[in-house]
């Protein structure tokens, strides 16, 4: 049971409820597509994840910018001079992300 | 849209799992509903909401919903399927050196530097979903209830 095989099983039969499970729930959701209460209920549902997501954005906007107790002042300058050169040239975002990561590595985000 | 399609797009996205769902959400935002058109906004809203309610790991769960969306209960298996497997063939090769991998200050801030990328497309996705979910008066009133709740 060892190894990679054991690696390969753990992962499937971790994802193999998730997949029946949201199965069944898009095809009762499909059923009530038209009706108005659901319809409602999942206007404001909406807003709930919204604000549930919003917190974790924070959260994770905090770890990046607070490093032990201090403002980590590399990140904030990079992600300013980031988003400015965004608007101006258009790149994917896997290229971005190992762009991103090789900065921090030159420039020791860290410490 | 061929199944190998669907295993390839969230292949892509796969890759780019960096933190939690929320972090994912400009991502799913740009590839599928901008560039490629499969779903809609509110449809991801949708499934981050289900995904987060069901059983299971939140953004296996989201995953397998879009899938089903997609493509039915195929869509699902290979968008799931196709949305680890990168991450599974990385963690493979991690375990190989794992001692002292996490610890390594190369490690940590080549994910800072990551981190900090991804939070750009984090603000500019909150900005749209706020547009969107927050629409009326009433909608307002139970964010703000649902905020003070939270924090």
């Amino acid at each position: 049971m060892k190894g990679y095989y054991g690696a390969i099983i753990a992962t499937i039969s971790f994802i193999i409820p998730s997949i029946i499970i949201m199965t069944i729930i898009n095809k009762i959701l499909d059923k009530f597509k038209d009706n108005q209460k659901v319809e409602k209920t999942l206007k404001y549902i909406r807003v709930i994840a919204f604000a549930n997501i919003l917190i974790s954005c924070i959260s994770i906007i905090e770890r990046a910018f607070i490093i032990n107790n201090n403002m980590n002042f590399k990140v904030i300058v990079f992600v300013i001079l980031m988003s400015i050169l965004l608007k101006k040239v258009k790149i994917s975002s896997i290229f971005g992300i190992f762009f991103a990561g090789i900065i921090g590595i030159l420039f020791k985000f860290c410490e | 849209m061929k199944l190998l399609e669907i295993f390839y797009i969230f292949s892509l996205l796969g890759i780019q799992m960096i933190g939690n769902v929320a972090t994912m959400v400009p991502v799913f935002e740009k590839e599928l509903i901008n560039k490629r058109k499969l779903i809609t906004k509110n449809e991801l809203l949708d499934s981050i909401t289900i995904g987060r309610c069901g059983p299971g790991a939140a953004i296996i769960n989201t995953v397998s919903f879009l899938g089903n969306r997609i493509h039915g209960i195929l869509g699902a298996v290979f968008a799931t399927l196709g949305f680890i497997f990168f991450p599974f063939i990385i963690i493979i090769l991690i375990s190989f050196f794992i001692n002292g991998f996490l610890e390594s200050v190369v490690i940590k801030n080549f994910f800072t530097g990551a981190l900090s990328f991804m939070i750009i497309l984090i603000i500019k996705s909150m900005i749209d979903f706020a547009k969107m979910s927050l629409t009326d008066r009433n909608t307002m009133v139970i964010f703000i209830i649902t905020l003070i709740i939270l924090l």
